[in-house]
């Protein structure tokens, strides 16, 4: 036997999930342990191995492979507890990483926090002032040096640094993707007098256009670095000690995996990986299923985070926030908004306007019906008083809910003021929240040119699949996968190993064809290089290209795909045209202005080794009839109508059941909500899928 | 249903599609500013996008400049009166309007609107606004130091069909562009503003086509009068009274004339009045605003600072009343120029209007974190024109300063590059998009020492750049500049915070740069290169050589409080990360440090700061404008309980029925609340540097400070001209909000 296991660090459970070579799956979870990540993601092995009656050991000796996603970089951004950094950039230009060119006093915060504009800061420099250093030097924009490297100002600068104790030096400066030498001196320089320091040169790690951007990302890996590094040092050596003997992948924000060597010199690529691995498990679970286009939802306790693959592929991030700094690392868009399980309702004072979030009452004290203090409605309070859950099995019956405090809560601050009754106020609360997911997914797709009719909308996280039957009517399917509880931890069991390279070199098309496809060249030779070494055979490695272009003097760039070989200057007529029409289906017939000109901005490659995956297993289909899985009824406001509906528990449904709506479906995890004419049916991996009656 | 609730939609739904109309401007703004890609309006965040209804009234707008929330309105309501029957208005129609006689501030911001039509009826409008790089104007760039009259500031339409049921007109389109001389950028940005039209048609389409024609115009109708509502219960939470400020533009681009904008606050019931009368005769220059400036930039701040949780529409406009007399700098007649306008004596309306917001904000505790001193008051905009490195002519704007720090507040400092209030999500591009885009190079830019006003809390600190020519084809570049607060510190604190220093534009002429940066000895300061260095008129029109570099400091904040209150660790912090030198510790602050490390000598600075108050009361006089000295009250020098906090440092106490000002600090009573307590302050005229090193007095400015006459502590600094009596500040007898007026139910 031979096993994939896949891991998610979250910030309170660490969850696993590990697949047999029969395409079986097994899951398990254990508490997260922030002193030292490796010690959970051990425990959630050894559970996970139990319920599969193996030893810890039994497990990992025969697992090949073995993946991770890892909030180890984003909890010690967020905290600032990472490494003492310093930063080493162009002389004239040491503020630039505290300027943030504006943008860090409201990246990634909501319209509320924004507009309220006198209580807005930047974020605690991740560098202080006292350890940024300037260094004479000079490139511009052609890599042309213009003031020569003033080495001794390096080794003046290395001294002093060092004298104040720093851990790891990020260098940036400007124009090192245009000519990196000054960069890989400095690296030099530093390494030589004091080789116990992480350095990390931003024109190795993100040599594109953007000194903000680069200087952030440099910064931050420089600052997570020796942290991560450390961290999986230990979890390299807990899992050899257990038995494995391979080398662990480490889950990225571009969706795909690395082996942890390389993954140690890029440990700002981990940011926000877990929610790019929901996206990864739901492609995984739609390629099964054979949708192309999917709309990935995610509603958990405090946000409601949507994705979006389309054709196939995940659709990328224009730009990438983490803790308000804008990166230059290529993530997959995840757009979000404050509405989840927690999310608290109230009605304005003065004109009596039923809001919903963005406040969210989190886990502690948590929703009014949890009886742990919280008095303030929630959005699950309100799907409580619905009869949307089961106050005696929610998360499996690991969490008793009071129907009497969520009652009480929304009569308090909402039914009254309102002069509503309670259910009235709750179906108003349920509606609010759903109508605000319902406007964010239409952004996500209709906003970017897509139809949502053409997508299925894949619903996870606690609160998802209570909601989805509304928010989700636009699609032509909803589906709740089976994997839903530990969907992240699926996510990296099914990534790829992907390697992504970026080269920020600005070229005025039509392009000099040699020195387009020159570029290429090499960045594919490095790519396959990469590739074997880890062990892929060419015929496991798929390349792709793209070029980010732009209209000449505009801002804003179209990643455009590229076709691979050499290109001949027809060819690149093909690429521009392509941008065109990219172009145009974004912003609209007539937004495209040629005579401005065209520029290629960034060279893109995306390297992916197929890790090769036992088929999932698939469960022989039994009858339409789902009584066997009926546990109950129980009366739900549903269409403004108090209805009794059944309930039915999702361990005892099997494949090929068809449950007609309106009527729940409990999990261990989650309450999924098929509509009055909606049906549910459940496919050969037990994932339930939500149509209008009738049409499956 | 809530006694408050006065809808016509019902809460639910009201709350269901006010969400989908905001989502719905969103998406207009980030198509509109994605498309343009200018950096104008992509980092400068300079546009705007926003439903309107069928009878031009704002409903919704996205976060770009809020001036225009006020400004495309008129617009709209000019074009439905003149060309409803001849053109015609119909759905897919788009009209191009720039007049600043008719709605726009300046000529540079081209609005486009466009009806929308459901089922042959006029039911929205969608309204965008971009700044163009170029409007044809007699100086390249739109904004025009030179112009004496409006005809030489570009086309100016007062409603053109450009686009006719959805298809733009080809002959019309490629007429406004052969008026410009930079026609690829400015292509773009009309682009950008039909795709946000395309946008709006087709969502709120959908959104009608759901709910209906008479549910949507309801809603419409409620969105408005929501906001109005939450505005005025806002209004209302305040005691009723006056407050007044005054700013000076120091100069017009032609002559060293001083401008004055004066503004009067009168808050009563659920209204507020700003009224501008006192403002200076209109410039024969670029400096004047286009008719609507003043409402434009009394929006500018009020709605970030009374209405930041309060959609940002009509409703907020109808409960501000703006007198702006006509024939003066912010209500020009007719053809007077005013290409400067948003950031001219629009801005200085602006800028003035946060410092009475502050002194009505702290009557109330609830409010006391909700104000700032001013924010960098005057920009410095400097437009590079001529041929770059690939060849082709481009206009650019550098936006490098709205790199401006944030006012300081009663809780904390400013945000160094905080950027701009009015503008939400301002951003700074990167010196590499520049350097790509035009032939210069960057020499430095940073955060600029002593540049944030000092206080209690200091102002933030600004950016301060350098650039010379670097691969430019022709060796020379055209350079327009239009800076303002060159001559006097204009950006002010308050309660007692200094101003931030003042802007800095400076050419360091026929200098080595080339040969210092080739041999890596490039200065700190460009006043460090060989060359001769020229301080132009702040605004004016030059050109750039090979080996001139181009040197602007942009403002930071005002200061909060007396300096020497401020925490002394504080300004060690300062001086180390380079944000305050130590000249401005000891002399501004009263700090004495101590080196390696730095280290506050708290003795020494309790010293420094005893000499530096006994300083203040020996240069100054109590009744230096004309007033004897305050005899106190029977009773008086001892702070009563339960005054209204009127300032940082002023409390107005009510004494047999009548109002006495009392320091804070130190009990001395001042007057009675009637009087102008300046007039019973110890008040000086200071030199600038007072202030700071950067600080500079020049012609007929000058520095007055007014200091308590018991514990010397500054309560206020007039930055003014020379024999120009002192703003008046007085307060009513202490009532308290919610007696008289139609005060409203909090709605906080």
């Amino acid at each position: 036997m031979s096993y994939l296991v896949g891991i998610d660090t979250g910030g309170t459970f660490t969850d696993c999930v590990v697949m047999d070579d029969g395409g079986q799956l097994f899951m398990g979870k254990a508490p997260s342990t922030p002193d030292d990540f490796s010690l959970g993601i051990v425990e959630a092995v050894r559970v996970t191995a139990e319920s599969m009656g193996l030893s810890l050991g039994g497990l990992l000796r025969e697992t090949s492979l073995f993946s991770h996603s890892s909030t180890m970089g984003i909890n010690a951004v967020i905290t600032r507890s990472g490494a003492k950094t310093g930063l080493v950039t162009t002389a004239g230009f040491e503020d630039t990483v505290l300027i943030m060119r504006i943008m860090g006093k409201f990246a990634g915060l909501g319209e509320e926090a924004i507009k309220r504009q006198v209580k807005r800061e930047k974020p605690a420099p991740i560098v202080p002032k006292e350890l940024i250093r300037g260094v004479v030097e000079r490139v511009d924009y052609k890599g042309t040096v213009v003031t020569p490297l003033d080495r001794d100002g390096v080794v003046e600068a290395a001294h002093y640094l060092a004298s104040q104790g720093v851990e790891a030096v990020a260098v940036a400066l400007l124009w090192s993707q245009a000519n990196p030498a000054h960069e890989q001196q400095i690296k030099l320089i530093v390494q030589e007098l004091y080789p116990q320091t992480y350095v990390t040169i931003s024109s190795e790690l993100v040599p594109v256009l953007g000194e903000y951007e680069r200087t952030a990302t440099t910064v931050m890996n420089a600052y997570v670095g020796p942290l991560v590094a450390r961290s999986q040092e230990r979890l390299e050596k807990r899992l050899k000690d257990g038995g494995f003997q391979h080398s662990p992948l480490v889950a990225q924000a571009h969706g795909g995996c690395l082996p942890i060597a390389a993954a140690a010199k890029q440990p700002v690529g981990t940011m926000s990986s877990g929610p790019v691995a929901g996206i990864v498990a739901s492609k995984y679970v739609a390629d099964l299923l054979g949708y192309d286009n999917v709309i990935t939802t995610d509603m958990g306790g405090t946000s409601f985070d949507v994705g979006l693959i389309y054709g196939g592929r995940i659709e990328p991030a224009v730009e990438t926030v983490v803790a308000q700094y804008h990166l230059a690392i290529p993530t997959m868009a995840v757009e979000s908004i404050g509405a989840g399980g927690g999310s608290i309702a109230w009605v304005e004072p003065g004109t009596g306007i039923l809001k919903v979030g963005p406040r969210s009452a989190g886990s502690a004290p948590g929703p009014a019906c949890y009886g742990a203090g919280g008095t303030e409605p929630t959005v699950t309070d309100a799907d409580l008083v619905l009869g949307y859950l089961n106050p005696q099995y929610f998360l499996g019956g690991r969490k008793a809910l009071s129907r009497e405090h969520a009652w009480q809560a929304i009569k308090t601050h909402v039914a009254d003021p309102l002069g509503m009754d309670v259910p009235e106020a709750a179906a108003a609360i349920y509606t609010i929240v759903s109508a605000h997911m319902s406007d964010l997914i239409r952004s996500v797709t209709v906003g970017r040119g897509y139809d949502p009719r053409q997508c299925a909308l894949f619903a996870y996280g606690g609160a998802g699949p209570v909601h989805a039957w509304v928010y989700g009517q636009d699609a032509r399917a909803i589906v709740v996968p089976s994997t839903a509880s530990v969907h992240s931890a699926m996510g990296t069991l099914a990534s790829d190993m992907v390697y992504s390279y970026q080269v920020g070199t600005p070229m005025r098309a039509p392009v000099d064809t040699d020195r387009f496809n020159g570029l290429f060249d090499e960045l594919e030779a490095r790519a396959r290089k990469d590739l074997r070494g880890d062990g892929f055979s060419d015929d496991a490695i798929s390349l792709s290209r793209f070029v980010d272009m732009r209209y000449m003097r505009q801002v804003h760039h179209v990643r455009t795909p590229c076709p691979r070989g050499r290109l001949t200057p027809r060819d690149l007529e093909g690429v521009y045209g392509a941008f065109e029409a990219l172009y145009e289906r974004l912003y609209g017939k007539g937004a495209a202005y040629k005579e401005a000109g065209m520029q290629v901005i960034t060279f893109r490659l995306e390297a992916r080794g197929r890790i090769p995956k036992p088929a999932l297993r698939k469960h022989p289909l039994q009858s339409r009839d789902p009584s066997p899985g009926l546990k109950g009824s129980r009366r739900v406001l549903v269409a403004k109508q108090w209805t009794d509906v059944n309930v039915y528990s999702s361990v005892q449904l099997a494949a090929g059941n068809v449950i007609d709506g309106p009527a729940i479906i409990e999990t261990p995890i989650t309450t999924v909500l098929i509509g009055p004419d909606q049906q549910g049916s459940l496919d050969a991996y037990l994932n339930t899928t939500i149509g209008r009656k009738g049409a499956a | 249903m809530s006694p408050a609730y006065e809808l016509k939609t019902d809460p639910v739904t009201f709350e269901v599609l006010q969400h989908r109309l905001w989502q719905i401007t969103k998406e207009m703004g980030i198509t509109l500013t994605r498309v343009t890609g200018s950096p104008i309006s992509m980092d400068a965040k300079d546009y705007a996008a926003g439903l309107f209804r069928a009878d031009g009234d704002l409903i919704m707008m996205s976060c770009g400049v809020l001036f225009h929330a006020v400004t495309i309105p008129y617009g709209i309501k000019h074009i439905l009166k003149n060309y409803s029957e001849n053109p015609g208005i119909a759905d897919g129609d788009v009209f191009i309007i720039n007049d600043p006689y008719i709605c726009s501030v300046h000529a540079p911001d081209i609005y486009l609107v466009s009806p929308i039509f459901h089922q042959g009826k006029l039911v929205a409008w969608a309204g965008m606004m971009t700044h163009l790089v170029d409007t044809g104007s007699m100086d390249p760039g739109g904004i025009n130091p030179r112009a004496t009259e409006v005809f030489q500031e570009g086309f100016r339409f007062p409603g053109l069909k450009i686009a006719e049921r959805g298809e733009i007109r080809q002959d019309i389109w490629d007429s406004v562009l052969n008026l410009v001389r930079d026609p690829g950028m400015v292509g773009l940005d009309l682009r950008g503003e039909i795709a946000a039209a395309r946008v709006a048609r087709e969502r709120l389409s959908e959104l009608i086509a759901e709910y209906g024609t008479d549910a949507y115009e309801a809603l419409a109708d409620d969105v408005i009068k929501y906001a109005e509502m939450k505005m005025r219960a806002r209004i209302s939470e305040f005691p009723d009274g006056s407050w007044q400020t005054r700013i000076y533009y120091d100069e017009d681009g032609m002559t060293d004339t001083a401008y004055q904008v004066v503004i009067k606050m009168t808050k009563e019931g659920d209204s507020l009045t700003f009224d501008l009368t006192g403002t200076s005769q209109q410039a024969p220059s670029f400096v004047n605003c286009g008719v609507l400036g003043a409402a434009a930039a009394v929006f500018g701040s009020v709605a970030p600072l009374m209405a930041f949780d309060v959609p940002w529409n009509q409703g907020v406009v109808n409960a501000l009343t703006v007198v702006s007399p006509p024939g003066t700098l912010v209500n020009p007649r007719f053809p007077a120029p005013c290409s400067l306008g948003t950031v001219g004596a629009a801005r200085a309306v602006m800028s003035a209007v946060q410092g009475l917001i502050a002194a009505m904000f702290i009557t109330r505790d609830d409010y006391a974190d909700d104000f700032t001193a001013m924010w960098g008051a005057a920009i410095g905009t400097v437009s590079l024109a001529g041929t770059n490195q690939f060849g082709t002519y481009a206009v650019n704007m550098l936006m490098d300063a709205v790199g401006f720090g944030a006012g300081a507040r009663s809780y904390a400092d400013g945000v160094n590059t905080g950027g701009s209030l009015y503008i939400p999500e301002i951003t700074l591009p990167n010196a590499e998009t520049y350097e790509l885009n035009l032939p210069i190079l960057y020499l430095f830019r940073r955060e600029a020492t002593d540049t944030g006003g000092p206080g209690k809390w200091r102002g933030g600190a600004t950016l301060e750049y350098a650039l010379a020519l670097h691969d430019a084809p022709q060796g020379r570049l055209h350079v327009g500049h239009s800076a303002w607060g060159t001559r006097a510190p204009v950006t002010s604190g308050v309660f007692g915070g200094y101003p931030a220093a003042n802007l800095w534009l400076a050419l360091m002429r026929d200098s080595d740069i080339q040969d210092r940066m080739r041999s890596g000895t490039v200065p700190h300061s460009p006043d460090g290169l060989n060359g001769r260095l020229e301080v132009p008129r702040g605004n004016g029109v030059t050109y750039m050589g090979t080996c001139d570099v181009l040197w602007l400091t942009s403002y930071g904040g005002g200061g909060y409080g007396d300096p020497l209150d401020r925490e002394p660790d504080l300004v060690r912090r300062d001086v180390t990360s380079g944000l305050v030198s130590a000249q401005a510790a000891s002399d501004v602050y009263g700090v004495t440090l101590v080196a390696s490390p730095l280290a506050v000598d708290y003795p020494g600075t309790e010293s420094r700061r005893a000499q530096i108050r006994r300083t203040r009361l020996d240069v100054g006089t109590v009744g230096a404008t004309g007033r004897s000295p305050w005899s106190p009250s029977p009773g008086g020098h001892s702070i009563q309980p339960g005054g209204l906090r009127v300032h940082e440092y002023l409390e107005v106490v009510d004494r047999a029925r009548q109002g006495y000002v009392v320091c804070r600090k130190c009990g001395h009573e001042l007057c009675i609340a009637s009087e102008d307590y300046k007039a019973h302050a110890v008040a000086s005229s200071r030199p600038p540097g007072t202030a700071g090193p950067r600080h500079r007095c020049t012609g007929q400015f000058v520095m007055r400070e007014f200091y308590c006459p018991g514990c010397a502590t500054l309560l206020d600094v007039e930055v003014c001209v020379d024999g120009a009596p002192p703003v008046r500040t007085t307060w009513a007898p202490p009532r308290r909000p919610g007696q008289g007026g139609r005060a409203q139910q909090a709605a906080r």
